[in-house]
């Protein structure tokens, strides 16, 4: 049985990781359970668990060692956390987050405690900085919301560097250039994917069209290392989403 | 109105669209003598007296159109790391609208299509004066430029701009090649060639030839039809053959008349073009 992970604790979070792993449960086909690691005498999320109608878990030990030893059976798909405390930002990922999206070579959504959890999906947003490698790691994904009838709104961030060359005849020319990028970066482009376009900082438009266009979730391809100078519009991103990030490893 | 720029619209009195106005009403009153009266004529040549085209004597620059001296200072340098951009894109369109910042040619097309109708001497000021504000967003720019460049004998620019006209679809450079081939970006390219380059103008019923090449390439060869005369023409560093099929009238560089005729002649280049002096 092909399964979403819910990784919860008792805490206020745990409903909106709950309802992002049903929802998430829908796109990847799959049932959503959840697990929780008592580390001490702490409550049990079973009640939110069960009014969820999501069957729930319990272990006992090292939090992220359990998240990641469930996280790699076989049966599941994505996995869901909250992200709970951040380091830059007015959320940061807590330590937690941090090791099992680092560690765990699936797709993980990482949920804000604020979040504006989604029950359903209806629509999603997916940058792209325009690479081969971040199209080709979330082209399962993107197929996923194309077979559910998701709206996907692709969001493509221009740096000074990247602004087209020309723009010879209008509405030819913007229509030429958003259909190849298009083409190019979606691998299946169809009726429901639409590109936005923004001259700026990529997290500052990430998270304010998701704000402005109420997608339900933010799905980014990244390379699971956060050195310095790496994934920063994922860290930042993170940060201050106000939806569900769902992360996609590129390898 | 709007120039060849489209960046700034609607604009008043733009120089390229007042000197081509005028331009076609003196062509229209030569050509129309007999069928119009005097009177019509006369007028369309008052007319076309009247028409300004913001020439400045003191610098050498025309003004793109009124009030485009008054706007924002600004070169693509100041905001761009490359050419060509969408500098509308870039900066944004009320940014724009309000910079010196242009999309392509459009005093220049005066120089590049109308060089008779300019004050003389002007091509090095306008050139000076628009090339660094000129973002080359469309792809009939640089071409235009490559031209340009060549007939002020800055080679050097010349050719590395005609290079990235010819590299447009080569190179996918707008990222929308898929989207259709930039076929008049590349007329640019031989017009570049032709009438930049090779120095090709039409001067009555004769071909002035005046070319200027880079001393790097070996050989420049054209052929053309002039006046129903299959022209060839072959350059090479320092000479120039010529050859007419039927025979034609030319100015040979030195800007002696000349009859070419199949067996052609052959002239001597100096280093710096006519155009150039």
């Amino acid at each position: 049985m092909t399964t979403v992970l819910a990784a919860i604790e008792a805490d206020a979070c745990a409903q909106s990781v709950l309802s992002t792993s049903l929802a998430m449960a829908e796109l990847f086909e799959a049932s959503a359970v959840a697990l929780h690691v008592r580390e001490d005498a702490t409550a049990s999320p079973r009640a939110v668990a069960a009014a969820a109608g999501i069957e729930l878990g319990e272990t006992t030990g090292d939090a992220i060692e359990q998240i990641i030893a469930a996280a790699r059976d076989a049966d599941v798909a994505a996995l869901a956390l909250g992200a709970r405390g951040l380091h830059g930002g007015p959320q940061p990922a807590g330590h937690t987050a941090l090791e099992v999206i680092t560690q765990v070579a699936k797709p993980v959504a990482v949920v804000p405690p604020q979040a504006r959890a989604p029950e359903h999906l209806a629509r999603i947003l997916v940058p792209l900085e325009g690479s081969s490698e971040s199209s080709h790691a979330l082209e399962e994904t993107v197929q996923l919301a194309h077979r559910h009838q998701l709206e996907i709104l692709v969001l493509h961030v221009h740096s000074p560097a990247t602004v087209p060359a020309f723009s010879d005849h209008e509405p030819h020319a913007t229509a030429a250039w958003e259909q190849e990028f298009l083409t190019r970066y979606i691998a299946t482009p169809h009726e429901r994917v639409s590109l936005v376009r923004r001259l700026g900082v990529p997290a500052d438009d990430i998270v304010s069209v998701a704000n402005e266009t109420t997608a339900e979730l933010i799905v980014l391809a990244w390379g699971q290392s956060l050195g310095p100078g790496r994934a920063r519009v994922v860290s930042e991103t993170l940060a201050r989403s106000q939806v569900p990030v769902l992360l996609i490893p590129t390898r | 109105m709007i120039g060849p720029d489209e960046y700034h619209a609607p604009v008043d009195d733009n120089a390229f669209t007042n000197v081509m106005a005028r331009w076609n009403l003196r062509r229209a009153a030569e050509a129309a003598a007999e069928a119009v009266g005097e009177a019509e004529r006369r007028r369309w040549l008052d007319l076309a007296d009247t028409i300004v085209d913001g020439y400045d004597p003191r610098t050498g620059v025309y003004e793109q159109f009124v009030g485009f001296h008054r706007l924002e200072p600004l070169v693509i340098a100041d905001v761009a790391a490359q050419r060509p951009v969408a500098a509308d894109t870039l900066l944004g369109h009320e940014r724009t609208r309000r910079a010196q910042v242009i999309k392509q040619a459009d005093v220049l097309m005066l120089h590049y299509l109308l060089p008779d109708e300019v004050a003389p001497g002007s091509l090095g000021p306008n050139l000076e004066f628009y090339e660094p504000r000129t973002a080359h967003g469309s792809t009939l720019s640089p071409g235009v430029y490559a031209a340009l460049l060549a007939r002020a004998g800055r080679l050097e620019e010349a050719v590395e701009t005609l290079r990235v006209t010819a590299r447009i679809d080569l190179d996918d450079v707008g990222h929308m090649t898929a989207g259709g081939l930039h076929i008049a970006a590349m007329g640019s390219v031989w017009r570049a060639l032709a009438f930049g380059f090779a120095g090709l103008r039409p001067v009555g019923d004769a071909l002035a030839l005046d070319p200027v090449i880079p001393s790097a390439w070996e050989t420049l060869e054209l052929r053309v039809r002039f006046r129903s005369s299959r022209v060839r023409i072959q350059i090479h560093p320092g000479v120039i053959h010529a050859s007419a099929d039927p025979p034609l009238q030319a100015l040979s560089p030195a800007g002696q008349r000349v009859e070419l005729d199949e067996a052609g002649q052959t002239f001597a280049l100096s280093r710096i073009s006519r155009s150039n002096q």
